[in-house]
Formats: C-alpha cells, structure tokens, sequence
C-alpha cells in the first residue's frame, strides 16, 4: 500500500492535541516553562515550543525567538517520562514485607517528540524489557506522535547513526512542518483513524515532493560520522589502547551530564531509606557511568580509572549495545555534546577513534 | 532498642554546621528518643568525652591540644563522621595556609595572644581514622539526620560518589553553565547538597569539596580553562578551591 500524506497547516496540531485530549490523555511534550526548553503536558497549540529555534553547540545552548525556527530538543527527552530520574521501587513496614511501589499509569500521548527520540524509547523497550517498573510506564503511552526533523541542529548526527531526521516506524503518527504548511503520515492503524478525523486533505504531490528533498538535505547535514560499521570496528580494536583512551578522555571531569541527558542511558543506582517508625523505602535514580562510584563493587572497582569509564560509556553506545539488544545505544541526538560541560564532541571522538585505527 | 550514645565534638570553624546538627533534630524529633548524647557543647553544660558509638566531630584540626582532642575521640568512638566542610576538607580557614600566620593572625584579632594555631590546616582523617565524611558549608542536615537513622537501626551508609551534575538533571535544575553562561562548579564538586544554588539559578562554588577521586590535576587546568571563558578568574577559582577543597587539592595526583 503506498504512503498517504495528508496536509493542513498548524492548527490541525492543535486539533490533534484536543483530540488526543478528549481521550482522556496527558499530551506530553517539548514546551517552554518561562524560558525553560521542559518535557512537559500541554494543551493547546500555543504550549508547544513553535516560533523558537533551539540553537546548539558543544557546552552551549540557546533559545531564540524565530518565527520560522525550528526547535528539536533539550536536556529533557521522553526519557523522564518513562523512566523517571527518582523512582520508588519497594516499600516495607515492620515485618519486612517488601510491597512494590505503585507506579503512575495514568495514560498518555508523546507528543511531538523527534525521531531520534523514537529510536532512544525503542532501545530502551528492548533495554528494559523485563523491567516492570518502565513496562508499565510505557504501556501507558497511548499514542506517539513524531515531529520529523526537517532541520537539524550543529550537534546532530542522527543521519549517521539512521535514526533519523525521518521517523521509520513505531510511531502512530509523524507530521512534518514545511514552510507553513504541515505534512501528516500514519504509522499505525490507529494512527490513520486519528489523522481521518482530523479531516484532512490529500497533500498535493509538490508538497510530498519538497518533504522529500527536505529531508534528503537533513540527512545528509545530520551525518558528519564515518560510516557507523566503521565506528563499531574501529572502537572494537581501540579497547586495548589504553593510551589513546587517556588521551581522548583527558578533558573529561566525569561529570556525567551525556549520561543524564542521553535518552538511552538507563542505569539506576538503589538508594536505600528508612524511618525510625519501621518504614523503608527503596527508590532508583538515575545513575552514570562516568561517575567514580560506578563498576565499584565490595572489595574492588572495575573500573578505577577515568578514562577506563570514558571509554566503557563509547563502546557501551556504540558496540555492546548492539551485542544486546541488535541495536546502537547512540541515536545522534547530540545531547551529550550540548550538555557536556567541557564541550567534549562525542561525533569527533567516534571520528578520532577511526582514523586512529586506520593510521 | 538500646539508645545510640552520640557525641557532639566542635573543633575550628563557623559552628554553622552544629547549628544544622540542632535542626535535622528539630526537623527528625523522633531521632532524640533513640539518641543519648554525651557530648555536645552548643547544646548541654555538662559535658563528658566517654565511650560512645558515634563521635561526630565539625571543625578542622588546627593546633596540638585538637590533635589531642580527636585522638581521644577517636579511641572512645566506635565509629567517627567527620562533619561539614571544615572537617572533611579544612574548610574556609584554610585561605590562611601559606599567608604570614603572624600577620593574618593580626588582622583578626585585637588581643592575639590566646590564639594558638599551626600553619596548616588539617582536615580529621590526616590526624584520625574517619568512617563517614559528611561535607558542605553548611553541611546538609538531611544527610547527617539519614545516618543517624540508619545507625540506629544498626545499619550504616554507602556513599555514592558522583558530581552534583547528576543531582541537577535528575532534578530538571536548568543548568547554569550551558544555558546560562556562567561559571559553576558543580562538574568538579560532589553531589549531595540537593543542588541548592543552581536550584537558585547561581552556579555552585564548590562547598560540598572536589571531586578528587575523579580530577586529576591535568583536568583540573581544563576545567580552570573553562571557567575562566565563563568569567571567573584563576585567583577566584583557586581561593574557592583552597577555602572548601584544601585537603583534597594538596593529595590531587598528576594523571589518573
């Protein structure tokens, strides 16, 4: 069956908004908080973050007014929704019957997330796939409505990693925002019935036309990296290089901002409470693995040194990723390098490990 | 349950952080009737330093009757938690490591006679062993509170060693650095804290000591660098450091 296009202009978002609304979902997506780039619930049109361009670069981010800007994401990623930073996992009382933590399931629609987050949510289905905690946070997605990236930003490089800027699947619904006009595709069944009752017409095939070049122009601005079966070979050699790791990972503080703002990383530390009445509680948050205590274990550390963990969280995106779940743990979406305090540009380093390996 | 026998031991600082002591008990009542308290100067006259579970010492070591003092703690504790920047780092007295001490001790007091201090500055675990180190300037009562509960119940803590970057994001704190543009600690600073300052749109200073177990000297001057693009200059940075990391900046190795 061929692709159907439909096309309105934006108040048809706002309608599918309402529409999803009255379904009794929370519609959650990027907004703007003051000035804040958030993930949040909307509700109208008028919450999304149209009429700003998010201009980012190595340790740099700007919001800026702009008409005909095109905003793709923050430090937020649907990441928070779904598996949350802090999360109660168990509670026990006297007698040390340990209850779990009721988890919110109240349904909701993601709204207006990119494709690159699209790729991140099916890692993380195939990451935390027995995980019960997530399972039922992501079974309460309703609906997944795509915003494809018809212009992607100076830290982007989901062209490479082919997770983007065009959304492939998994979603209900991707629409396209093209010089005024908005291009809408189903993905899903459901997805199709939400479209028809929008009452949309039939793009006109320029429009499909235009969405094609478009999009074949942000492909190939969002992909600066080598070829990613080049990438995954070169990092399997550099492992034992432990002098080219250090020297990669000599401007890393080990922060781990990339590992907060990565819409893939998963790991959660147990943070054990407990009140004097016989109450205990076990809660998870998120946890990185440039951080010290991380591979640290009774009696020993895995992974001691710094660098030993700079290049555990490269390989680990790049390479054991796709050991485990069949897919790359990086989905380009550039936040690492944004929110990386020391600028460190995660495509250069891939790119640097490359030539290391055939120089 | 049997009660847990707490002291209470000030050595050189601000007492800020006995005042944090007071409210995690005013915040946490419920921990008195679990507590007995042998020690504690701010808060009772008679006073005795005797066998006990837990010693929590606040201040740093700047004298040989302190050095005294601490060793008899640490004999008659079974566990010591150093408490607050001061102890576990030096804290801001340790600005005066390396001035004259006669003439910083000068512009301080009128009459300097009684004050008997050494050069250095010493943070609790370069005279006594320590089993816990609770930082920050003030240190946060919600931490030690937590330990006390813990060691009632007969259990104990497991630090978790990470940057305050973490705490920002998980909490959603916008962060002072990439969006703001100023210069802010928190990369290079322990977490715990609850990311007070960015939580208040101000970049972190570095209170709660840095991050030694990861910085290295060589990252340090990369990360100089890069507060000093945000506006901070060296002497800035290098007196923060000095006044909440002192301890830790004198063991940073050259490569790790």
């Amino acid at each position: 069956m061929p692709m159907r296009y439909f096309a309105g202009d934006s108040s048809a978002l706002g309608d599918l908004i309402s529409i999803l609304r009255g379904r009794g979902l929370a519609v959650l997506s990027y907004r703007l908080w003051g000035d804040l780039p958030v993930f949040g619930e909307v509700e109208s049109l008028r919450d999304l973050s149209i009429g700003y361009s998010d201009v980012q670069g190595p340790a740099s981010y700007r919001l800026v007014r702009d008409e005909r800007g095109f905003f793709r994401h923050s430090y937020y990623s649907p990441k928070y929704a779904l598996h949350p930073p802090i999360q109660d996992i168990y509670e026990a009382s006297n007698g040390l019957r340990a209850v779990p933590a009721r988890v919110d399931t109240a349904p909701m629609a993601l709204f207006g997330i990119k494709p690159c987050d699209l790729a991140a949510i099916e890692v993380l289905d195939r990451v935390l796939e027995s995980d019960d905690f997530y399972r039922a946070r992501r079974s309460a997605v309703a609906y997944i409505v795509v915003e494809e990236c018809v212009e992607p930003g100076d830290t982007c490089f989901c062209g490479s990693t082919g997770t983007g800027p065009a959304a492939s699947g998994g979603f209900d619904v991707a629409y396209a925002r093209l010089e005024g006009r908005v291009l809408f595709r189903a993905g899903s069944e459901r997805g199709l019935r939400l479209l028809e009752e929008l009452k949309l017409g039939e793009a006109p095939g320029d429009l499909v036309e235009r969405y094609d070049e478009v999009m074949e122009e942000a492909r190939r601005k969002s992909s600066r990296l080598p070829p990613l079966d080049a990438v995954i070979k070169a990092l399997e050699d550099s492992a034992a290089s432990e002098g080219f790791w250090r020297e990669v990972s000599a401007r890393c503080v080990g922060c781990a901002n990339c590992n907060m703002v990565c819409p893939t990383c998963f790991c959660t530390e147990f943070i054990d409470s407990a009140d004097l009445s016989g109450r205990a509680r076990r809660q998870r948050q998120w946890f990185g693995c440039l951080s010290y205590t991380y591979g640290q274990v009774a009696g020993m550390h895995f992974r001691p040194e710094l660098f030993m963990r700079y290049r555990h969280f490269v390989l680990h995106k790049f390479v054991f990723y796709q050991r485990q779940i069949g897919l790359p743990g990086c989905v380009g979406c550039g936040r690492c390098i944004t929110w990386c305090p020391m600028g460190i540009d995660l495509g250069e380093v891939v790119s640097r490990v490359v030539s290391h390996g055939s120089g | 349950m049997r009660k847990l026998r707490v002291a209470v031991f000030k050595l050189t600082s601000c007492s800020g952080c006995l005042n944090e002591v007071i409210y995690s008990m005013m915040v946490h009542p419920e921990l008195l009737r679990y507590v007995s308290i042998s020690y504690f100067t701010e808060l009772q006259d008679l006073n005795a330093v005797e066998e006990v579970d837990v010693a929590i010492v606040e201040g740093s070591v700047v004298n040989s009757e302190q050095e005294e003092l601490v060793r008899l703690v640490r004999e008659r504790a079974k566990l010591v938690a150093a408490l607050g920047t001061c102890a576990v780092f030096g804290g801001v007295q340790s600005l005066r490591v390396g001035e004259d001490l006669r003439t910083t001790v000068l512009a301080s007091y009128p009459n300097p006679d009684f004050i008997r201090v050494s050069p250095d500055v010493k943070s609790l675990d370069s005279v006594v062993r320590v089993d816990y180190r609770l930082p920050g300037c003030p240190v946060n009562g919600e931490s030690l509170a937590r330990l006390l509960v813990k060691l009632v119940l007969g259990g104990t803590e497991t630090p978790i060693h990470e940057s305050l970057c973490s705490e920002c994001k998980r909490k959603g704190i916008p962060c002072v650095v990439v969006l703001r543009k100023e210069p802010c600690l928190g990369p290079v600073t322990v977490a715990d804290c609850g990311a007070l300052c960015p939580s208040f749109g101000r970049g972190c200073y570095g209170c709660h000591g840095l991050n030694a177990l990861v910085v290295d000297k060589g990252r340090l001057e990369e990360f100089s660098r890069v507060v000093e693009r945000l506006g901070m200059s060296r002497d800035d940075l290098r007196a923060l450091l000095k006044a909440f990391s002192h301890a830790s900046l004198s063991r940073l190795s050259s490569a790790g």
